[in-house]
């Protein structure tokens, strides 16, 4: 029997007009849509999969693996959000992608890799695969001690908890924290994943489990105010929880370490070099965090901070949003997104490539090392940075 | 018009001019009926024919019930004109869709008539433009692209001569 598609905003699909201005950034200077800049096919971009999915819904055109994959090479780096010339109109554009890839998972036609994503978060309660006994382990060392109503929860995240690039970013921060006397605790073992990638990828279902159970567990907790290592959980935590009842304040931790710097409450001595900052999607365009991060690095003696071709609201993605962090879908050619993102970190002749998120830091780096670029170009957490700056 | 720089002007200067701002109010026309679309026609004419052409988009817009726009644009070193004529429609509203064609077949035929050669033409302006083509050039036509193109591989469907 065929299987009717159907999403939310059905009706509004048929006016995208393809006029092409959403892979652009505002001053057209190359493409900026990750998957686009990848493939090279109109079918990558946020236009071509607008008339794909039109396609799809009038039954036009099956589900395929092919338009399974195309459907979620997108990065939802939000780009196209802003950049679509139809006011109101496109700030739907990202739902739309999102209930397709709902209704492929519905229909069970999703590619192995988001199934493999699904299966190890539903199964291990993270992507790694690994026990949630370890899950805290980052934090030996920092001074962070288990939340008991302490001020704030610091959320570490999946990437921040098991991976290693994420980790060596959650220690610094953790660190910063307890050394300028912030009130705030960890949950460890007891934390779950939050859930940003799982719905952008669609499945709701396993997506409201997670966020149910994490805001059961706040509240019973007492937690008024979280900070995020990982804009992703900044994201869902600020946008999708308050829909499911969870009402918390939300910070990322580059908010709170440049209000510690303002009040002084964090000394820094003197750290010369040339530094790029790459703006996280979800932290940038997705909840328009441009300032903290970049206010920290000005902050510190002898930090020359220069920008990016693109930068703020034009930057351009890291490639690991939407769940491609995991998945990989757009892989990792010449032109995926984290390779063209350091040749242009490389541009600005800086040193160090700051960023405020473990899923940009992992995959600028992997790129740095694609690239070969190991002598000339560091990849560091914010919070890195200022530990070295600290450290003279 | 006095540089005779024309519509097709110097690569960085179109470049920019092809991305800012009135290339994105092309794109708002198309959302004009909430649809995603446009076409349109754009004869080169010569310039002291233009304000029967606006009449004439005018009169098509209120005969089909569709919304039109219409721009004057310099070819080249400014040695004629073309006279472009829009028509939005709504993707969702084959109706309106049906009518824009109409509307777009009988701005062409004006155009023909009036001795204008549609820009780019479509395949119905190919059509109509072969149809009253002169014999002998339609037969040219025909044995060049027989002799360049004998399996008919190259654009396969444009510029056939039956």
């Amino acid at each position: 029997m065929a299987y009717a598609h159907t999403i939310e905003h059905a009706e509004i699909v048929h006016r995208c007009f393809r006029c092409g201005y959403c892979k652009f950034p505002s001053d057209y200077v190359d493409f900026n849509c990750p998957s686009y800049k990848a493939f090279g096919w109109d079918t990558y971009s946020p236009g071509g999969r607008m008339w794909l999915i039109r396609a799809w819904l009038n039954d036009e055109i099956k589900t395929s693996p092919h338009f399974a994959e195309i459907l979620y090479s997108c990065v939802a780096c939000d780009n196209c959000k802003n950049q679509c010339v139809f006011p109101k109109f496109r700030d739907f554009l990202p739902d739309i992608f999102q209930e397709a890839k709902a209704e492929l998972v519905n229909e069970g036609r999703i590619p192995p890799k988001v199934r493999d994503y699904f299966k190890a978060i539903a199964t291990n309660g993270n992507p790694y695969k690994l026990p949630q006994s370890e899950r805290g382990k980052w934090a030996e060392g920092t001074g962070l001690q288990p939340y008991t109503n302490q001020e704030y929860l610091f959320y570490a995240g999946c990437v921040g908890s098991y991976d290693e690039v994420g980790q060596k970013m959650a220690r610094s921060v953790g660190k910063l924290l307890a050394n300028a006397g912030v009130s705030a605790g960890i949950f460890g073992s007891e934390e779950a994943c939050d859930g940003n990638e799982v719905k952008i990828l669609g499945e709701i279902g396993l997506f409201t489990k997670l966020a149910q159970e994490n805001i059961e567990q706040f509240k019973a907790k007492g937690i008024k105010k979280i900070i995020t290592l990982d804009p992703h959980a900044l994201n869902v935590f600020k946008k999708e929880y308050p829909k499911l009842g969870g009402i918390f304040r939300v910070f990322h931790y580059t908010e709170i370490l440049a209000g510690l710097i303002k009040e002084k409450k964090l000394a820094l001595s003197d750290y010369p070099a040339k530094v790029t900052y790459h703006d996280s999607c979800y932290l940038a365009r997705h909840n328009q965090i441009y300032g903290p991060p970049r206010e920290i690095l000005k902050a510190i003696p002898g930090i020359e901070l220069v920008e990016m071709r693109r930068n703020a609201l034009n930057a351009f993605c890291c490639g690991g949003g939407g769940g491609n962090f995991f998945t990989d879908i757009l892989g990792t050619g010449e032109d995926s997104a984290g390779r063209v993102r350091v040749r242009e970190a490389r541009e600005t002749r800086a040193r160090i490539v700051a960023v405020a998120c473990p899923s940009c830091a992992k995959m600028l780096s992997d790129a740095v090392k694609t690239e070969g670029l190991e002598d000339t170009l560091e990849v560091l957490g914010i919070a890195e940075i200022i530990e070295r700056a600290r450290a003279k | 018009m006095d540089s005779k720089d024309g519509g097709f002007m110097s690569v960085q200067y179109m470049k920019e001019m092809l991305l800012e701002m009135p290339q994105r109010g092309i794109a708002d026309f198309a959302d004009v009926p909430k649809g995603g679309g446009f076409e349109y026609s754009g004869p080169i004419t010569i310039l002291s024919h233009f304000p029967r052409y606006a009449a004439k988009v005018v009169e098509l817009a209120a005969k089909y019930d569709v919304l039109y726009a219409s721009s004057a644009r310099l070819i080249s070193g400014g040695h004629c004109m073309m006279f472009s004529i829009s028509f939005a429609f709504n993707r969702n509203d084959p109706a309106m869709m049906t009518r824009v064609k109409h509307a777009l077949d009988e701005a062409t035929a004006f155009a023909l008539e009036m001795g204008g050669i549609p820009w780019k033409p479509n395949f119905m302006e190919q059509k109509m433009i072969m149809e009253k083509m002169d014999p002998a050039a339609r037969k040219l036509l025909q044995m060049i692209k027989k002799n360049l193109d004998p399996q008919g591989i190259m654009n396969p469907g444009n510029w056939e001569v039956n």
